[in-house]
């Protein structure tokens, strides 16, 4: 790809990556932060990537970023009283309980499975425009798709026997 | 049909992508077992679940924010490659002048300590025929060479 077709890129897929991050980090301040970095490192190396593969490996970085940030903030603790407002109300009722444990089974899925289910579902594609934007095969749409699915009826399951939010 | 395949096809049937063909033994499958209608009936709820996930708007200034790190980026990238050739520069003058002088030096220094004969430009014109070791162009210059020839012809005399 060349530094020229970043802000077409950038506009395309702004949307789809923040709401991976969000999913990912829970937090709109740290999803903001991750997605700065997401981005400029897929500029850096732009002159090295294929644009087949491009949304694929964009998935990836932001993955890893994600999981790097999380590592990094769970290292310092935070003791400010503020700190204990801003906490999640745990006693969640109704739809928004099942959200939120959508939510962590998302999270819990390997990129490569997050994001078929996203361009499925939150930016509504055909399993040939998903094919079309990983560089795989419909084939293989339908594969990921299938086992994205079983993971997060599992993940749901686990979550709610659980009790988690 | 396998209760396996069944429930892939069911995913598909889900997302609309099931051809036809495959929906009517789909649909004799799911008359026969129950198991298959449970996953559907679970399959179903999810599907509903992740239709109507919220999703987020990204934000404008976050998208003007990246385009102006990249500019920035960008403008890093040429000014350390102006660094880097302008400090190549003086580094290549000062390495081929230190070679200059270290020749320069070098040549005082052996002339002072094994200077040339009066007549040794004569002695290497007779001489030229004899050897091709021999046959130098002379400007004034002294080599290892020259000083054995000069050494072997004073002995000679």
């Amino acid at each position: 790809m060349k530094k020229e077709q970043f802000p077409e890129f950038l506009k395309a897929n702004e949307k789809r990556i923040y709401n991976y991050l969000l999913s990912l980090l829970g937090d709109e301040s740290d999803a903001n932060d991750v997605a700065q970095m997401v981005f400029l490192s897929f500029y850096e190396h732009i002159d090295n990537i294929d644009e087949s593969t491009a949304l694929s490996y964009l998935y990836r970085i932001a993955h890893n970023k994600s999981m790097t940030y999380l590592k990094q903030k769970n290292r310092y603790v935070n003791f400010e009283p503020k700190s204990f407002e801003q906490m999640q109300d745990r006693n969640i009722k109704g739809n928004d309980k099942d959200y939120s444990l959508l939510h962590t089974a998302i999270k819990e899925l390997p990129p490569r499975l997050a994001s078929v289910i996203q361009l499925q579902y939150f930016d509504k594609l055909s399993y040939k425009e998903i094919a079309e934007k990983l560089g795989v095969s419909v084939k293989a749409v339908e594969s990921l798709l299938v086992r994205a699915k079983k993971r997060l009826r599992k993940n749901l399951m686990k979550d709610r026997k659980e009790g988690r939010v | 049909m396998r209760c396996s395949k069944a429930q892939y096809l069911i995913e598909l049937k889900l997302d609309n992508e099931l051809p036809e063909e495959k929906g009517k033994a789909l649909k004799l499958h799911l008359r026969k077992c129950s198991q298959c209608r449970k996953y559907e009936a679970e399959a179903r709820e999810l599907q509903q679940l992740l239709c109507t996930y919220p999703v987020r708007e990204f934000p404008s200034w976050l998208h003007n924010r990246i385009l102006e790190e990249t500019v920035k980026h960008e403008r890093k990238r040429m000014l350390n490659g102006l660094i880097v050739r302008w400090q190549t520069i003086p580094a290549l003058v000062a390495i081929v002048l230190s070679l200059m002088g270290g020749w320069a030096l070098g040549k005082t220094a052996y002339s002072k300590i094994n200077p040339l004969p009066e007549n040794a430009s004569v002695i290497y014109s007779n001489q030229a025929s004899q050897t091709d070791s021999l046959n130098l162009v002379v400007f004034g210059e002294s080599t290892l060479m020259e000083d054995l020839f000069y050494q072997t012809s004073e002995d000679y005399k």
